[in-house]
């Protein structure tokens, strides 16, 4: 087990002892981690392990027992998502990440209309990015296909420009070809930002972090860099379900 | 968003009134001039309801309430008061409906998630209560309500003639329903169909839920009072009826009929049913209401997305004839 932090970039998301969960028990056991201001850290587990409440505690739509959740050097453990979202933070849900009722063109408007003001790009941004998508743009996003919707999702959330892209589960029955294109488009976006990756897609992961986060049972066992990690078959056998 | 491709039809409706209102005077009679005027004024309550349901998914089934708050304000500030200066009584009836819509709209929906359900049984409850207190207020004429509401006048001059009223309520409906359009085309008419479509979608996205669900709530009981205003100072009577349960309830039918989630689709089922109301209720007073409910329920089952949406089906099934059609050639060449 490594207590790297990837890349030698200040972390700007840092989460420490975080403890959260339902009415039925707890999820999280003090969950402790940072994210790395440049560059994709990849949060993988089993289903179950507790990745996308954690997602949620750190958006603050799900309450936290313990812990804190520091962004940029404050504590933002009781901001709300909005709040969040305006200073810099952008997510892309596992479910449909798009308003089905609304054309391409408005959920990516919508992507514009909650980020903060001096980072917003236009639209055309998210073209360059999704090129497919210009063609698209009066079409119901809930007519597209699944991969086609999470392209919406990933660009509408990459409109505002947030320092940290928070995306549960890209890939999740999207079709390889797409998934080759948002892979290429997170990397180039990695570049510059920081991405936090739950991905079940392991390769994916991988091949896209530079920081991996392994939760089992609501709790981080094993992170470190991919060459860290080069071991996959360790790897593998905790996500073996 | 359905209603942004039906605005030009829409816009051209309301002009198209404008330009034949003067043929009111000429041709119109007294029942043509106010049931004309009450389609309008009646209006306000749809848009008011279309805004708050159609458009940002909260059913409201008390809107009625905020048109009584509207039409009892009107009507104090003019009998009591003696002030009939129409914007101001409109003025007055509006931001009591603002503050009214405020002080339940904050306590509905601040630091909670609440179900469609639950606002609907909340607002129904709200509407029966707003009757009943009405009914047994003596200050406000409990059930005989105020009658003998004197005339609006505007700098001065006295607004006293059927189509001269008709005018009122069309320049207070033009203003009012352009003000509608301009904010289901905004970007905070976006985020009130998101909320509608998703309201913990719209949160993640960075939305304040609350903060625009408690805005639209407070903005729709304005719109609505100002037409509770509207249909004060020109009926020149008000009673508890207006705050209730069946005026609530026969504005979401409206909605339902015409079509949620667009303008037009509303106002043209309330225009159709307001004009053959008046006619079919002398004609046919017991079979009349059992009419009605039957074209609810026939709607619906069959266009559940309201009249504005039978082009639609009617497209929908000629491309089902052309593949049933087409399906044994497909196996022909196969």
């Amino acid at each position: 087990m490594s207590n790297s932090d990837g890349p030698s970039v200040e972390p700007n998301l840092v989460v420490s002892d975080l403890t959260a969960g339902y009415a039925a028990g707890p999820v999280l056991f003090e969950v402790s981690f940072s994210v790395p201001a440049i560059g994709t850290t990849a949060l993988v587990g089993r289903n179950g392990a507790g990745k996308t409440t954690l997602l949620r505690c750190i958006m603050g739509y799900q309450s936290i027992t313990a812990g804190n959740v520091w962004w940029n050097e404050k504590n933002v453990t009781k901001s709300s998502p909005s709040q969040k979202v305006k200073s810099g933070i952008g997510y892309v849900p596992q479910e449909t990440p798009v308003f089905p009722e609304l054309t391409v063109r408005e959920n990516l408007l919508m992507g514009l209309g909650a980020a903060p003001k001096k980072s917003r790009a236009g639209i055309d941004m998210a073209l360059d990015i999704f090129p497919k998508l210009a063609d698209r743009l009066t079409q119901k996003a809930g007519t597209m296909s699944g991969g086609e919707r999470k392209m919406v999702g990933i660009a509408r959330a990459i409109l505002g420009q947030p320092s940290l892209l928070i995306m549960d589960e890209p890939t999740e029955g999207v079709w390889i070809g797409v998934v080759d294109e948002i892979q290429v488009r997170l990397r180039e976006y990695a570049r510059e930002h920081a991405i936090l990756l739950v991905e079940q897609n392991l390769e994916f992961a991988l091949d896209l972090a530079s920081k991996v986060l392994v939760l089992e049972r609501g709790e981080i066992v094993l992170q470190g860099t991919p060459e860290e990690l080069a071991d996959q078959e360790a790897l593998k056998r905790f996500l073996t379900i | 968003m359905v209603i942004k491709g039906r605005n030009a039809a829409a816009i051209a409706i309301i002009v198209a009134i404008a330009a034949a209102s003067p043929f009111i005077f000429i041709f119109g009679n007294d029942y043509i001039t106010g049931t004309l005027t009450r389609i309008l004024i009646l209006g306000l309550l749809v848009l008011s309801v279309e805004l708050a349901w159609g458009q940002t998914g909260m059913f409201t089934l008390g809107q009625a309430v905020f048109f009584g708050v509207g039409a009892y304000s009107a009507a104090v500030v003019a009998k009591d008061y003696g002030i009939t200066d129409v914007i101001a009584i409109l003025s007055v009836a509006g931001f009591a409906g603002l503050i009214i819509g405020l002080l339940i709209g904050a306590f509905l929906f601040t630091g909670r998630r609440v179900s469609e359900l639950y606002v609907a049984l909340f607002t129904l409850a709200l509407a029966y209560a707003a009757q009943r207190l009405a009914t047994s207020w003596s200050a406000i004429g409990a059930a005989n309500g105020i009658p003998g509401i004197p005339f609006p006048t505007l700098f001065g001059l006295k607004l006293d003639s059927g189509p001269i009223l008709f005018y009122l309520a069309l320049v207070v409906f033009a203003i009012f329903f352009f003000i509608c359009l301009w904010v289901v085309n905004s970007q905070f008419g976006l985020t009130m169909n998101a909320i509608r479509d998703d309201e913990e979608r719209a949160e993640f996205f960075g939305y304040r839920r609350q903060t625009i669900q408690v805005l639209v709530f407070t903005g729709t009981a304005g719109l609505a009072a100002v037409g509770g205003g509207l249909f004060a100072i020109t009926e020149g009577f008000v009673s508890p009826s207006l705050l209730g349960i069946a005026l609530s309830t026969s504005a979401v039918l409206w909605v339902v009929l015409g079509g949620k989630g667009t303008f037009l689709g509303p106002l043209l089922a309330l225009a159709i049913l307001q004009i053959l109301d008046r006619r079919m209720q002398d004609a046919f007073p017991q079979f009349w209401p059992i009419a009605i409910g039957g074209l609810l329920l026939i709607t619906i089952v069959f266009l559940p997305k309201g009249i504005m949406s039978i082009p639609q089906v009617l497209r929908e099934r000629k491309s089902q004839r052309v593949l049933r059609h087409s399906a044994p050639i497909r196996e022909d060449i196969q």
